[in-house]
Parts: structure tokens; sequence; C-alpha cells
């Protein structure tokens, strides 16, 4: 048991799995999530109150800079966090299933059977002393009754479908035997092993190769295709969300900066963190022409301003922003928490 | 961005940097590693030369060359009429200043046991109260230029944000007064939003200043924003070389293509039908970079090229002029690609 479990566990905790109220629809909804961590500073507040949810089949993006709190969000749903990490409050309903009430048993049937997940980096996710088709078939063997030649026939086909060359070859082979794109398919094949409704993703791509990650995002799209889970996908990278997600949550500070539909806020961004972190990407500026750069640095985690986040770098700061904004949902329907878009 | 025209006149006037056939093996026999395997390329005088690539192409390996950190196996490095593959020693230290480098991980490449003052002076070598007085004043000058204010230099790298840091490593690249700065992804690990700061502080200093970059990463848009001309490497070599423009707008090498489709752009709902998704159709090349132990025969992009024909095993291409002030290493430039050729000849996954 971790730390974090045993905290959710305190008295006044409901018999694990139970349902308390309605659950909301859809697939996954986090509501009011808040996870805070305990360092020598005091306590960081990670995540801060963040509530979103994501359609059987939808494709949803999390995009923010480093401490936004995106791999937290992450974590959490996986139930993954750090031990000095703890839920401080809020609940992640997946199919009617609060899952912060889960016990680590039922966390393990969910995880990697209706949840799978896809880290960033693959050499150290995967064990350097096993076979990688071994690794594949334990992901199958964890989940499922299936007999060793059942098994190993459905490793061999995972692999195919990953775009794997000789794919029966590749099954005995050894994680440092593998390139970086072809470990980063193994681990996507054991993701899919059991046919997960949920596919988490967390900066998939940022440790390949340019002609690699492309080759592993339209691997991602097709099994997306062929498969219809949903997926969460979360990275620093405007540009790769905006070809990959139909809905984006702008994080920053631990909190939701704006949320919508990905080609509207990509056009036209409100707040005024999104359109700085659009502005960023220097695609299309001429050579000389300054790029938007957002002044200043993310500040401190332990340090966050009281009120909006980024209330220290934002151009528009006015007297207001030092009471947190709350969300509004804008005519056409995103959401954003900025003064500037209260009346 | 310049013209074609202007291009051609930073490169045909007396350019700063020249090499001339660079190679850089590393290990012998079998073994040996084809890290920058004959590269002949100038930078003029306030002019930024970009290097794009994937790893292992030798991108860095050719910057370090160049700044002398790695020594070249043959070739000529002229810098300012000067070959510094064959200066050692004390001549080669007083030529070395004028070339400066700026690093990706400013964390791990700068003194966490030295003031900001001193990392920042290290450079420079002051002897008597008067000389250490004028060091101490330049410090300060430089620090101030780079955006960050005079009390930071009595603090210690810890105590910086990664933003701050590549400052306090740009700061201390200028210190010397090079006339040709390497930044080898220089903006690599930093927050976008950081790195465009980055990029203006960059931009400014070379207006104001002069001098020179060649601009290593392996982001392609960054490279586009910040180069005149850019060449493109992969396994040792530069298989193209042009204007941002050419290269960016008009792309021959078929590896290029490759590259610049997989570079995803952000994309809203402008584009046709409504969707976020797929705006440019994607050339997905088969496979991974070979290894530089034992490169393919002939043109080293064959094996994962959609055109190689035989002639491609057989034949390593020259990087020739296709257009003026465009070159390319292929056997069919100049045949086939005149315009964008976004469109995948055929896609391959």
């Amino acid at each position: 048991m971790t730390h974090a479990d045993r905290r959710l566990s305190a008295p006044g905790a409901q018999a694990p799995g139970a349902v308390v109220g309605a659950p909301p629809g859809g697939l996954l909804s986090v509501e009011d999530l808040r996870v805070h961590f305990t360092t020598k500073r005091g306590v960081v507040r990670a995540v801060d109150g963040i509530s979103f949810d994501i359609q059987p089949g939808g494709r949803l993006g999390i995009v923010g800079e480093s401490g936004s709190g995106k791999t937290i969000t992450a974590m959490s749903i996986m139930r993954l966090l750090d031990p000095d990490g703890m839920v401080a409050g809020g609940s992640i309903w997946f199919r009617g299933r609060d899952l912060m009430r889960l016990g680590e048993k039922e966390l393990r049937a969910v995880r990697g059977n209706d949840i799978g997940l896809i880290p960033q980096d693959p050499m150290t996710t995967l064990n350097p002393l096993v076979r990688v088709g071994q690794q594949i078939s334990e992901a199958l063997h964890a989940h499922q009754r299936i007999g060793r030649a059942a098994a190993s026939a459905r490793v061999v086909e995972l692999l195919r479908q990953m775009g794997m060359p000789d794919p029966e070859a590749q099954a005995g082979a050894y994680p440092h035997q593998l390139s970086g794109g072809m470990r980063q398919r193994v681990l996507i094949a054991m993701a899919l092993a059991n046919e997960p409704e949920l596919l988490v993703l967390d900066e998939p791509t940022t440790a390949l190769d340019a002609t690699v990650q492309a080759q592993i995002l339209s691997l991602i799209r097709d099994v997306q295709d062929r498969t219809g889970s949903a997926i969460l996908l979360i990275s620093h990278d405007v540009a790769i969300i905006s070809q990959m997600c139909t809905d984006v949550i702008v994080m920053y500070g631990g909190r939701i900066m704006e949320r919508g539909a990905t080609g509207q806020i990509m056009r036209d961004p409100k707040h005024p963190y999104t359109a700085g972190l659009i502005g960023s990407v220097p695609t299309g500026t001429r050579k000389g022409t300054p790029l938007t750069a957002i002044p200043g640095t993310v500040p401190d985690p332990s340090a966050m301003p009281a009120g909006c986040p980024f209330a220290t770098r934002c151009d528009h700061v006015m007297d207001r922003c030092a009471t947190a904004p709350p969300y509004s949902t804008l005519p056409d329907g995103r959401k954003i928490a900025c003064w500037l878009h209260e009346d | 961005m310049k013209t074609d025209e202007n291009a051609r006149t930073a490169a045909d006037g007396a350019p700063l940097l020249e090499l001339d056939d660079v190679r850089t093996y590393f290990g012998h026999g079998s073994r040996r590693v084809h890290a920058v395997d004959g590269v002949s390329v100038t930078v003029g005088p306030g002019e930024t030369l970009g290097l794009v690539g994937e790893s292992g192409c030798g991108k860095t390996t050719l910057g370090r060359t160049i700044m002398q950190l790695e020594r070249a196996t043959s070739g000529r490095i002229l810098f300012e009429g000067q070959d510094l593959a064959k200066l050692r020693g004390s001549r080669l230290d007083r030529v070395r200043p004028g070339i400066q480098m700026v690093f990706q991980d400013p964390r791990g490449s700068l003194d966490p046991q030295m003031r900001v003052a001193e990392i920042v002076g290290e450079g420079v070598r002051a002897v008597g109260r008067p000389a250490r007085k004028a060091r101490a004043d330049r410090v300060a000058e430089i620090i101030e230029r780079v955006g960050l204010s005079t009390e930071y230099l009595s603090r210690y790298p810890h105590e910086f944000s990664g933003g701050q840091l590549q400052r306090i490593g740009i700061a201390r690249a200028l210190i010397r007064s090079p006339r040709l700065v390497i930044a080898d992804e220089a903006v690599s690990a930093l927050d976008v939003s950081v790195q465009s700061q980055i990029l203006n502080l960059l931009t400014g200093l070379q207006q104001d200043l002069g001098v020179s970059y060649i601009f290593i990463s392996h982001n392609l848009s960054v490279v586009e924003y910040m180069s005149d001309r850019v060449g493109v490497m992969y396994l040792g070599k530069i298989v193209e070389l042009g204007t941002a423009a050419d290269i960016y707008n008009r792309p021959l090498m078929p590896y290029t293509q490759a590259l610049l489709s997989a570079t995803p752009e952000v994309a809203d709902d402008r584009a046709q039908n409504g969707s976020a998704q797929g705006r440019r159709e994607r050339i997905v090349l088969r496979g991974d970079v070979p290894s530089p132990v034992n490169p393919p025969s002939g043109c080293r992009f064959r094996t994962r090229c959609w055109m190689a024909q035989d002639i491609c095993a057989a034949e390593a291409p020259e990087l020739r002029e296709v257009e003026p002030g465009h070159w390319s290493a292929c056997h069919f430039s100049g045949q086939h690609a005149q315009g964008h050729t976004n469109e995948p000849a055929e896609a391959l996954s």
C-alpha cells in the first residue's frame, strides 16, 4: 500500500469501489482533483482543483510546461503517484467507479486492463533482463486466462500490428537490442495487450527523433481508429496536441487555464497564457522578427501566487488577479479561468 | 529570412569560417564511427548557419570539431584564414577565443561551485588591480546585456532557472568578443515560453554585435526562424544546403522532405473540412537511422528512401548546386522536384 492509498482509506472513506451519489457519465470523469506534495520547502499544490471528462473514444490532450501538473494528473488517474505525493481531494470516476476509493487489488485489475499507460521513457520502464515478448505476455497473463501458445501468438500479432519488422525474432530481443522507436512500439503493444478503453500517453514521443516520432504518432492514430479506445495525451508540444486531439486542456501552475475544442483554441486562444504558448512557436515567423515571449519563468511550485498562477507573467494582470478567477463558459463552449473574460 | 540574392552575397564574400572536406572519425578498424564524413560549408560574417538532423547525424560532432573539442581526422577548418586543424598549443589558444560555444544543458556546463561573476569572467585573464576592475565592469556590462540583474553576480548556479542559466552561459560565451558562436541545442532543454526569450536574445545580440552563429538543433521550426542558410545532415554528411526559404519551401532531397513532413505544425480549425487533424499528408519513413559505424554504401539515405534505384547503392551522390545557392546530394535532384513536394510520392509505413 502506498502512502497515498493509506490517506485515501482514512476513516470516513466508503467501502472500496462503492458508488457515492450518481456517477457522472462519460468514460473518465475527473472532479476537482487536488494533489499535494510534501517537500522540504512546504506543501506544493501540484494539481489544484482540476475537472474534466473523456467520452468513450475521445481524444483529449493536456498541454503545459514543466511544473504545470500535467504528468501528475496522468499519474493520479493511474494511482501511481510517488510516495510523497497525495491526493488531497476530488474524485476520478472511471466507468461509474471512483478510482480513488479502490483498493490496490482492484486497482491492479484496472491498470493495464481498462486503462493502459504509455510512459515517456521506454528504457526505464522495460525490464532490461527480460525479453520483450515475455514482458508483453506477462501483461496478458496478468489480466486474462490465456495459454502459453495463445499468448505467444498474440504477442507476435501485437508486435506485427505495431509495425515491427520480423515480429517473431523481435519478441526474443532484450530491450537494449532495440532502438528507441522500437522500444516505444513494445510499450504501446504492452499497453494495448488487453484492449483498454482508455490509453494514457505521457509525452510518448519526446525522447524520439522527428522521423521516428512521426512513425509513432501515426501508429497511435491507427490504433485508435482500429480499437476505438479513448486517449489522454500529455505533451509540452502544442503542435502535437493540435494534430492528435479534438479537445485540449491548457494547464499552468496546477490549474486549468483554458479548455475546449482544439481547433478553436489554436485559432483563437482566449487565455493570455494559451496565446503566449502558441505565439512562442516560431513556425512562420520571419527571421529577425521578435517572437512572442512570455516574460519571466514558471514560479517555484512551493511559491505559486495565491490568485491566478499566471499573474506574475501576464501582460494583462490587474488587481483582481490576486484572487483566483472562477471557471466560466464562453459562448463557443470553452471553459476559461481568467478575469478578462468575466463580466 | 534573406532572399537567395543576399545569401549568395553572404557566402561569396570572404567567409569567416570555411570547412573543406572535414572528417571526424572515432575508433579504429571495423568499429570506426564516421561521425562527420566529408563536410564542406562556409559561414559568412554576421550570418547564421543552421544545422539540422536527427541523433547520430554528426551535427554535434561537427560543432565540437570546429570548436577544436574534437580534432578533425582530415580536412581543413579555416577560421579567419587560419587552418585550425593544423594549429597546436599556444598558437591555437590565440585563435580560440574567436569561437565560443553555448551548450544544451546549462546546469551541467556551469560549475556549481563558482559564483556567476567568476563563471562569466573566468575566460578573461586579469593581472593587477586595474585589469581586475576592468574585467568586473565588463562582466557587469555583459550580464545586463543578456537580461540579468547585476545583483545576480554573487549568486551560485543552483539559484537560477534553466532560462536564466542559459543567459549566464551566453554571457560567458560573449565576454571574449567571439566572431562565431556555436549554439548546440541551446534552447532544447527549455520550456517553450522561455525558449522564445532566449531566441529573441540571440537575435538581438547578433543584430548589435554582428556575431555569426552556427545554430545546431533537431527542432526544425527553431532552425528555420534563426537561420539565413540551413544544412541538413544525415549520417555524417550535409545532404542539402540552401537558404532557409529554399530548404523549407522547396526541399530537393527526399530526406529533407520526409524530415519536414514529420515535423508537426500547430493545426487549427481553419483547415479544410473543419478537422484539426491531418492538414498535410505525411511521409512516414520506414525504420531508423542506420549505424554510423557501417553506413550504407552509396547514398546513405537509400535504405529509407522511397525513390531509391540501383544507382543509389552503387554511387554516393555528390552535394551539387541544383539551383543557385541550393545544393542537394541526390541523384534525382533537379530531375523530379522543382516545387514543394510535401505530397508523398508514396506513403510508407
